[in-house]
């Protein structure tokens, strides 16, 4: 729900060539113990994780749609291997989950996209509704399989109906569901890790963004430097 | 500090162009100068006050300096020459050696580890009072939490706000100290200057023990782990 | 004039849920709202022996505990989830874009961020603090004076504010010395002045502070703005550049560039807002009482509707007061000064069918587009280094500082890199053509989160007889009053103004040595959901003629001479600028009127 129009807006444009010209970046704060674009090491330890929310089969439908949206690579985890799972899950059983700051009074009509949200539902109420709804969806498209069992590609064109509407469920519009899965894997991603996403700031790495703690006032005039200090998040306590 | 950095960043630009090497730091005369071995040298040897690894001691002249990030160093070693951080013994000392050396000596002390002994027991009330101007600031004196640039516990962020986990709270006093008399004025934009107006002498006391009280940067495990958390006085 | 009375405006404490309205002590003033219109009155009156009380829907809240980082540095809490800002539980609007529409609940925020709590939208602001235009204050009569009076569009009812850009001159510079504005002056008592803006309206002196340094973003749109003639210059930014001392004594400190001004408070003491710059001035003088976690519902007034006598309030227990006062100061955010009036049956309420009545009339906004640069990897522009108002701008194509006669339209925009800020929940720009999720998308985020620059026009927004504010008959608030009703879409005029500004805009872009270039131009209708701008305008407009504004030149009511409208709710319309500076100016304007000339003869101050 969050901003995902926004988004969308942005990404809306024209593009042109211009002509490049390169400003050679130096280097300030070399990097120390783990360096901040480094690539995280492989986690085989981490521990399982405990749903305050979903059910397992909820779960495995979010890990394996939260997985194609923000797939691993060679370099960088996935969305569930970053712990957006458990992100969202903690999410919905706290207070955004049911819908602390929503206007939630009737009467109730769909409008238009420009009026935004306009569901009876509280964020977690959509999960459990838009989940089911889109696995029964699913399911019936692709000859009784399971979302979480397709094959890559197939859940890749499951997610683009979803996002566009050409997969409709009854319950509500499949596109809100798609556009509120989306914002919040991002959030996931990209928030403090301690919310749970983000794990070992695998999502401020990926990008070079050094967190929460920030003084720049020596470097901000400093163009084109390359700052490499590693991230630190709200809840680190020392070493 | 910038100045020295825009060169630095000067001779990587010319680097790419012309290909002869950047200015590293050289550790090993760093090392030299640190022990006083280098061949003609004049000046004190570093470690005859901060010790070989850096520990400095619980006098209040003599910081801690294991593990210190080396552009602060460089930069403490550059204010002692121009005279906006004076000091009868460091002055002298910064102004006989080259920028070069100021470099490799502060990249020779950030490289450096140094057994923890542990810490002094300190009164636990001031200890909080301590802790809560570190995490929070004061509303009452307004001044803004330590951590937001000193990282947290105390731990620095480089690579100008140096650590203070660990550091001593003597050394820490007397530093408030400078910045109220006007002697140290090399913190940018006057801005520890203006916490150290702001803080009360028991204020200044309560955060200089809380950050000591904690683990330092560069720390390794003591041989003899536990044995002698005392070896430092209680003060 | 135009007064409904209504049995809720009578003084009589009257039963609601079971519980009797208490009747507070009598006080000279009660202003609605302690943000930055609030807290200035407070200081002002206080110390000019008036007793005062603010009464304020949120909680207290102040640089220390409360805007401490790292706990302030969460994107999520105070970015995604609005942690400083107006709880729509409780209260919001409903919106359509046209009248024959059917209006909904604003169910979140979206498109705008009202504050709520001590300090208002003046904690979360990003302190970007320009001046409005001599032009602007006068602007029906600019334009007929400069293009006849055919090039007004017929429907446009743009208006003269009443008050004139000299006349506010000393305002403008009390509230830039209040907060300590860092900038580079570009006109000094008509002298231009090297490196700053050179279309700005005359300034008596230099601003306060120095201008912030500037970013690698900004020197990189101000390179290229320059190489093609225009006139960049750093953004004055209320996030200050060094220790600064205030006429109330009040000293705030210089900014860190940490890169967290928009949609949080501020740790440093940096950012000039109610809780650094004013308000521990007067929260201990005795004549002031401020009261948190009081909504008022209604402005009472007496039985022959000549004079209000006090508010009602509710606070957190649901217990109602009324707080009876000589003079009463709507100092709430933009959208509920309208509301309050409507609710409180004070003034005739706008009609578009037939054009009669003022309340609600002439809501403005703003109109922005952006574009994004795109760049090779070896430039690095560090977005999270950054502060609310670290900016390079040119102000070549805003208001009347270019002949519109070629173009067909009213306004204009300052076009501007910012550097708000890198947090990546929200900043991570992918070029047109990026798939929206996926592997690409991941790889692309990764690719340019770092060697983006984004550009924006700061456009103004003229009225249209189709766009105000009224009460919904429908939904209804967590105290039992009618929504606002919000009917708004971006004018014709707007549109191709916003669509002039893209054009120049991508010359600068396209000038500014990136690889490629990404527009977001003006979509279709306005949308509610996507952030754009909180420089929400109008609905209680300002004026000379009683017959075209609801307050007149000193922010007074027509209808209740001892009611007094303050902030940007007063705006005829909004030019491209941020409004913040002339909220602040009318402030000390209106200051000025009623202790010198009110509060020792009451009556309508014409």
């Amino acid at each position: 729900m969050d901003g995902s129009l926004s988004r969308r807006a942005f990404l809306k444009a024209a593009g042109t060539v211009a002509t490049a010209s390169a400003l050679p970046g130096t280097v300030l704060a070399q990097p120390t113990a783990t360096p901040r674009t480094a690539p995280l090491p492989a986690q085989p330890g981490a521990a399982p994780a405990l749903f305050l929310f979903f059910t397992v089969p909820e779960a495995e439908f979010v890990t394996a749609a939260v997985d194609r949206l923000i797939p691993a690579d060679a370099q960088w985890p996935s969305a569930s291997q970053a712990g957006v799972v458990n992100f969202i899950d903690r999410q919905l059983a706290s207070g955004y989950g049911s819908g602390e700051r929503l206007y939630l009074q009737g009467p109730w009509q769909r409008g238009m996209p420009g009026q935004g949200y306009q569901l009876p539902l509280t964020p977690a109420q959509l999960y459990r509704i838009g989940i089911s709804a889109a696995d029964r969806a699913i399911t019936q498209r692709f000859d009784g399989q399971r979302f979480a069992d397709l094959s890559a590609a197939q859940k890749d064109e499951a997610l683009g109906a979803i996002e566009t509407g050409e997969l409709d469920f009854e319950e509500l519009p499949a596109p809100v569901f798609f556009e509120t899965l989306l914002a919040n894997t991002i959030e996931g991603f990209f928030s403090d890790p301690v919310y749970g996403g983000n794990r070992d700031m695998v999502g401020w790495r990926m990008v070079g963004f050094p967190g929460a703690y920030a003084s720049f006032i020596h470097e901000v005039d400093q163009h084109g430097v390359r700052y490499t200090r590693a991230p630190i998040g709200m809840g680190q306590t020392g070493h | 500090m910038l100045r020295l950095l825009r060169q630095l960043a000067a001779t990587t630009l010319l680097a790419l162009a012309a290909a002869p090497a950047p200015a590293q730091p050289n550790i090993a005369n760093g090392q030299l100068i640190a022990v006083g071995g280098r061949e003609g040298q004049v000046q004190t040897a570093c470690f005859r006050c901060h010790g070989i690894d850096g520990a400095g001691d619980s006098s209040g002249a003599f910081p801690r300096l294991t593990g210190q990030f080396t552009e602060y160093t460089l930069k403490q070693m550059r204010d002692y020459a121009n005279g906006s951080r004076p000091n009868d013994i460091m002055t002298p000392i910064a102004q006989a050696l080259s920028e070069q050396d100021w470099l490799d000596v502060s990249a020779f002390y950030a490289q450096l580890e140094a057994p923890d002994l542990g810490r002094p027991a300190f009164d636990v009330a001031a200890l909080q009072r301590g802790a809560d101007l570190s995490a929070s600031g004061s509303a009452e004196r307004g001044v803004q939490a330590c951590i937001n640039c000193h990282g947290p516990a105390g731990i620095g962020i480089e690579p100008h706000y140096p650590y203070l986990a660990g550091q001593f709270a003597t050394y820490m006093e007397l530093q408030f100290r400078f910045w109220k008399e006007g002697v140290r004025r090399n913190d940018h934009y006057g801005v520890m200057t203006d916490i150290a107006n702001r803080l009360t002498d028991e204020d200044v006391r309560a955060v200089s023990i809380y950050f000591e009280s904690l683990r330092p940067p560069g720390s390794t495990d003591p041989d003899l782990r536990g044995s002698d958390a005392a070896s430092r006085p209680e003060r | 004039m135009y007064l409904l009375p209504r049995e809720r405006g009578c003084l009589t404490a009257r039963k609601q849920g079971g519980f009797v309205a208490k009747r507070m002590k009598p006080v000279d003033a009660v202003l609605v709202g302690v943000g930055w219109t609030g807290s200035i009155l407070a200081k002002e009156f206080a110390d000019a022996g008036l007793t005062v009380v603010g009464l304020e829907r949120g909680g207290f809240r102040q640089t220390v505990p409360d805007f401490q980082a790292p706990g302030i540095h969460d994107e999520l809490r105070y970015a995604i989830r609005y942690g400083l800002m107006q709880d729509t539980s409780r209260t919001t609007l409903t919106f359509r874009n046209r009248p024959d529409e059917q209006a909904l609940p604003m169910r979140q925020l979206g498109s705008f961020l009202p504050g709520t709590g001590v300090g208002g939208a003046g904690v979360h602001w990003n302190g970007q603090t320009f001046r409005f235009q001599p032009a602007d204050f006068v602007l029906r009569t600019h334009l007929i004076e400069r293009y006849g009076k055919q090039f007004v569009p017929d429907d446009l009812p743009i208006q003269d504010w009443g008050v004139t850009y000299d006349e506010l001159e000393p305002y403008f510079d009390r509230f830039e010395y209040l907060c300590g504005i860092a900038g580079k002056a570009g006109n000094i008592k008509g002298e231009i002045q090297p490196g700053g803006n050179p279309f700005e309206g005359w300034r008596s002196r230099e601003y306060p502070l120095p201008p912030m340094k500037q970013a690698h973003a900004g020197a990189l749109f101000g390179k290229a703005a320059a190489s093609l003639g225009f006139h960049p210059f750093p953004v004055p930014s209320a996030n200050l550049t060094d220790h600064y001392t205030n006429e109330y004594g009040l000293t705030m400190k210089p900014c860190m560039y940490c890169g967290y001004c928009e949609r949080f408070g501020c740790e440093h003491f940096a950012k000039a807002s109610p809780q650094i710059s004013v308000l521990p001035a007067v929260l201990n003088n005795p004549n002031f009482t401020l009261r948190t976690h009081a909504n008022v519902t209604r402005v009472n007034f007496d039985a022959k509707a000549r004079r209000a006598t006090g508010v009602t309030y509710v606070d957190a227990q649901g217990q109602e007061f009324e707080q009876p006062a000589e003079m009463v100061f709507l100092c709430a955010f933009a959208h509920h000064n309208p509301h309050l009036m409507l609710v409180s049956g004070i003034g005739e309420p706008y009609d578009p069918k037939t054009g009669r009545g003022n309340v609600g009339r002439n809501y403005t906004y703003q109109t922005m587009s952006s574009v994004s640069v795109f760049y090779n990897e070896e430039v690095n522009i560090n977005p999270f280094m950054g502060a609310g108002a670290l900016g390079t701008a040119i102000d070549d194509f805003n208001g009347e500082n270019f002949d519109h006669g070629p173009h067909g339209f009213v306004g204009g925009a300052y076009v501007a890199a910012y550097t708000t800020g890198g947090r990546p929940i929200q900043h991570h720009p992918v070029p047109e053509g990026t798939p929206r999720w996926g592997l690409e998308w991941k790889q692309a985020v990764a690719r340019h989160y770092n060697h983006t620059v984004g550009i924006g026009s700061h456009g103004s927004s003229m009225p249209h007889p189709a766009n105000y504010l009224d009460l919904d008959p429908t939904y209804r608030d967590a105290w039992g009053l009618p929504l606002l009703r919000l009917t708004y879409d971006f004018p014709e005029n707007d549109r191709r103004m916003a669509e002039f500004l893209a054009d120049r805009m991508l010359e600068i872009a396209n000038a500014m040595g990136g690889e490629q270039v990404s527009e977001n131009r003006l979509g279709g209708r306005y949308s509610i959901v996507p952030y754009q701008t909180t420089h929400n305008t109008g609905g209680t407009i300002m004026g000379i003629d009683p017959q075209t504004s609801v307050v007149n030149r000193y922010l007074q009511s027509w209808d209740l001479p001892n009611l007094f409208v303050m902030g940007a709710s007063v705006f005829p319309q909004n030019p491209g600028y941020n409004p913040t500076d002339t909220v602040g100016a009318l402030t000390y304007w209106t200051i000025d009127a009623v202790l010198n000339r009110y509060v020792k003869n009451p009556g309508p101050l014409v």
